[in-house]
């Protein structure tokens, strides 16, 4: 029964996917499913107007994981090394961006900060703010794990200084969950919609504007290429977070 | 001959919080601060052109508004049905993931599945919808009942599943993985057959992290723009009005009063799922 | 290592009346795809007994004692339960008590919800339902926490919950499965006699899995041996103790140690030769199991002085690898002959590099198979 329900459940995910790979090589899909024959000619078409943007989109999610690791990081250790009533309403105000939705918050970011939006500063900003909560979530259980704090005393007792401690203890122990968070910050910038949709520069924009853009304007078979060149970045990314969670040691509350 | 530590000049660190000072910043700068700038200009207390002095005609125009009202009432029940029906899949499939999980089965390929979602942004998910249940849709071809579906209540619901499907399945795995196996063998031998297991003691037990999860699921579909963005054609959401404010004619304190009346919804669901599953805890443990 | 265990070599046991009424389990196979966990098993136990399943962790105990509560498919043999063979019945038609490792008390259900859950769940009326539950926390002494809830409890009260409610439903066979190992060992002394006599009040055929040798001793009126998922030697605990069936029931049981030996004359000639010991010095028994061995437990061996050694063969030099002091006496690990002896002294004894050791008479035995 339950093993029923799992599979039906992996059926609804996989088939629209299958779906837009089959509409992406009919030659006419109003015509049924491989109308009118069957062809690539869909992904050569919408590729080359579409790599420039998804290289963009590339860029913007490895400059938000970037500053997700550099802030966020000592963001998670001091709320897991010193928790105190400033930590728990630090965790409030981060998890913000998940309790307002994504369109509140981006006309809230474009109304305070107009002139942000053409360099493309703020569509990272808003990125970055939105993607916090998540490396917050995967790097505090880590760091407040007892046993890391215990190996990082005696590698201290050893004689290590906090940099080597950090180098040789905290980084390798954290390495799974700093994997999960990256990845997961990956892709979330990659895929986001909703926040940016006010903030993007209207000029130079991202992936899945693009994406909304052809679903607006183009025919549904070079929509459903460009889709599927889309989730085709997006399966790597998104296999790489189940390997870290697979590879986590597993917490019992 | 002891080994001593290399004698290291002590550096005098900082206070501990000055490592968090740059995130902090950032969040104060980009998030909290925006958010209380929104809700000052939906006031009509915030900085040009939404400056004409404190007023509640934004939220008196929204809520007065037939559009408004019926797209905020859709807009719940979208959440809210879609994250309820995802649940009557989720917990079987949860139960069956940590079952596998406590015996190493279970493959990445199924793993990826089903937290694929969680990436793809709304557009594409609607986008979907369009492609199987479109008006030259391949459901449609099987049955004409299909064709077009996108575009109906129904459709949108469907399409706010896949959305909400990962956003249930994560925590509650988590839920289901704490679940220790020997409560229900226990029940077992004791003579409840499985229908009885599962009402008396896994349903009992899992009850809090499923209203709280819920609750979470709601509020993050309730913001879930692109999907509906797709869509658009058909059944409207709160979301896109709060967009059209903006795109058709910058009215940014209208626009910043529809997005603070869908922030307090998602906020409200979220809070409610919070307390609710605290309160069926302490009721299901008493 | 063959050793087989059949049906007349054991002793106690009436065969038949088992049948009709307690446990019995016949040459049990258990599988979980290509690795064998259990093999050939067979044990039975009669109501109001108890026997013990003991063995070194991974040994298919706890296998064992799930294929009888139903928790694991069977891959061969039968399981018969009060004259019922329940080998592919459903576990909630088993009728059978279980006492999970970590007890499994239901967390959102009071004490006394617990113990009625059984009775619930077969729709025994609310009167009677209430009367069980009564007497069941009189039994467990739980009375006054009938209307606790499991977090507020100790895990030895713990433990009586889930005898208890595993007792409610006055099972066919009551399956506690290492019922003290989640306790800790400062307070199992105490409540291993405590379960001891509430077991005792029960006519249920109680089958216990555990890996202590204390706790299968004395709880168990006897006790099955596994190694590997196969039977070693299905016994009362005073045969295992004194006649064991090799040298691993021997180490396992009581830590003694167990050397082929040949009679010569009046001499047990143990070793190739090295230590030649008077029989007379010697508890000679009739084995059952093979040949001709020497049994040494801890208190079978003494140290003797340099000057007073005998020069007859009879004393045996060892080397000293570890000495232990345990308050009342000194534990030493002697090696000698490639084996390793367990012996025990009076805290004084003077111990250098290396011991001469002799048997205490009539403290050891010298096993020998019947003519």
């Amino acid at each position: 029964m339950t093993r029923f329900v799992s599979r039906a459940t992996c059926a609804f995910v996989l088939i629209p996917i299958l779906a837009t790979l089959v509409a992406a090589t009919s030659v006419d899909f109003s015509q049924g499913p491989w109308g009118g024959g069957v062809t690539l000619d869909w992904f050569a078409y919408a590729w080359p107007p579409l790599a420039p943007v998804i290289g963009r989109s590339l860029a913007v999610a490895a400059i938000v994981v970037a500053l997700n690791l550099l802030l966020g990081g000592p963001l998670a250790w001091w709320v897991a090394r010193h928790p105190s009533p400033l930590t728990r309403l630090t965790g409030y105000l981060v998890n913000v961006p998940l309790a307002v939705p994504g369109i509140a918050l981006s006309v809230a970011l474009v109304g305070t900060y107009p002139m942000l939006r053409p360099s493309g500063l703020l569509l990272v900003m808003g990125h970055l703010v939105f993607t916090l909560p998540f490396t917050l979530a995967a790097l505090t259980p880590a760091l407040a794990d007892t046993e890391l704090r215990t190996n990082e005393s005696v590698a201290r007792s050893l004689g290590a200084g906090p940099l080597r401690v950090l180098r040789t203890i905290t980084v390798p122990a954290c390495l799974v969950a700093v994997t999960q968070a990256v990845t997961m910050v990956f892709a979330l910038s990659f895929g986001e919609f909703n926040v940016s949709f006010f903030i993007n520069p209207p000029a130079t924009s991202t992936a899945p504007f693009a994406l909304f853009d052809s679903y607006s304007t183009q025919r549904l078979e070079s929509a459903s290429a460009q889709s599927a060149i889309f989730i085709a970045f997006v399966v790597p990314v998104l296999t790489a977070v189940v390997l870290a969670r697979r590879r986590a040691p597993r917490r019992t509350p | 001959m002891p080994v001593r530590a290399p004698a290291r000049g002590r550096a005098v660190p900082g206070p501990a919080w000055l490592a968090a000072l740059p995130a902090l910043i950032v969040i104060g700068l980009f998030s909290v601060h925006p958010v209380m700038v929104m809700v000052a200009g939906s006031l009509g207390v915030g900085r040009p052109p939404a400056d004409e002095g404190l007023t509640l005609d934004h939220y008196t125009r929204a809520f007065g508004s037939e559009t408004v009202r019926s797209a905020l009432l859709d807009s719940v029940l979208i959440a809210g049905g879609s994250v309820l029906l995802v649940l009557l899949v989720a917990v079987p499939v949860v139960l069956r993931q940590a079952d596998d999980d406590r015996h190493g089965r279970g493959g990445v390929a199924t793993d990826v599945l089903l937290t694929l979602p969680i990436a793809l942004p709304g557009i594409i998910i609607g986008f979907f919808a369009i492609v199987l249940t479109g008006r030259t849709g391949l459901l449609g071809l099987a049955w004409g009942g299909f064709s077009g579906l996108a575009y109906t209540f129904s459709g949108l619901l469907v399409a706010y599943m896949y959305f909400s499907l990962p956003r249930v399945l994560g925590p509650l795995r988590g839920a289901a993985a704490t679940l220790d196996p020997a409560l229900t063998e226990s029940a077992r031998t004791l003579g409840a057959s499985r229908t009885r297991v599962f009402t008396t003691v896994t349903l009992p037990l899992l009850l809090p992290a499923l209203i709280e999860t819920s609750g979470t699921a709601i509020a993050v579909a309730l913001g879930g723009y692109g999907t509906v963005a797709t869509l658009s054609e058909g059944v409207r959401l709160l979301p896109l009005n709060v967009a059209n404010e903006l795109t058709t004619g910058y009215r940014l304190a209208d626009s910043s009063a529809l997005a603070v009346i869908l922030a307090v919804t998602a906020v409200l669901a979220l809070v409610l799922g919070r307390a609710l599953s605290r309160l069926v805890r302490r009721a299901v443990a008493a | 290592m063959t050793t087989t265990v059949s049906t007349d070599s054991r002793s106690g046991g009436p065969d038949g009346a088992v049948r009709a009424a307690g446990l019995a389990v016949d040459d049990l196979n258990v599988r979980y795809g290509d690795t064998t966990a259990v093999e050939g098993v067979s044990l039975d136990v009669a109501p109001a007994e108890t026997v013990a399943v003991i063995g070194p962790s991974g040994c298919g105990k706890s296998s064992t004692l799930r294929a009888v509560a139903g928790l694991v498919p069977v891959a061969g043999g039968t399981i018969t339960l009060a004259g019922r063979d329940v080998t592919s019945l459903d576990p909630a038609r088993r009728n059978v008590g279980l006492v999970p490792q970590n007890y499994a008390v239901f967390p959102h259900m009071t004490v006394a919800a617990n113990i009625a859950y059984g009775l619930r769940a077969r729709g025994v009326p609310a009167s009677e339902r209430r009367a069980r539950v009564g007497e069941m926390l009189d039994l467990t002494r739980l009375t006054e926490l009938a209307e606790r809830r499991p977090d507020q409890l100790s895990g030895g009260q713990r433990q009586r919950v889930a005898l208890a409610r595993a007792l409610a439903i006055r099972p066919d066979t009551l399956l506690l499965d290492e019922p003290l190992a989640a306790l800790d060992p400062q307070l199992r002394g105490g409540l291993r006699r405590e379960l001891s006599g509430m077991l005792a009040a029960t006519e249920c055929a109680t089958l216990i899995v555990t890996h202590d040798q204390r706790e299968a001793l004395s709880l168990g009126s006897r006790i099955l041996l596994l190694r590997d998922g196969r039977p070693v030697q299905f016994d009362t605990p005073r045969r295992l103790w004194d006649d064991p069936a090799d040298a691993f029931v021997a180490d396992f049981l009581s830590g003694a140690v167990l050397l082929e030996a040949e009679r010569d004359h009046d001499h047990a000639v143990v070793m190739d030769g090295r230590w030649r010991i008077p029989v007379r010095e010697l508890d000679v028994r009739p084995t059952e199991h093979g040949s001709t061995r020497l049994l040494l437990h801890h208190d079978g061996l003494g140290v003797v002085d340099e000057e007073e050694t005998p020069d007859d063969g009879s004393a045996l030099v060892a080397e000293v690898e570890h000495v232990e002091f345990t308050g009342d006496a000194l534990h030493l690990t002697v090696r000698a002959g490639g084996h390793a002896l367990g012996v025990r002294v009076p805290p004084g004894t003077r111990v250098g590099r290396s011991v001469a050791l002799t048997v205490n008479p009539g403290r050891a035995a010298l096993l020998t198979p019947n003519p």
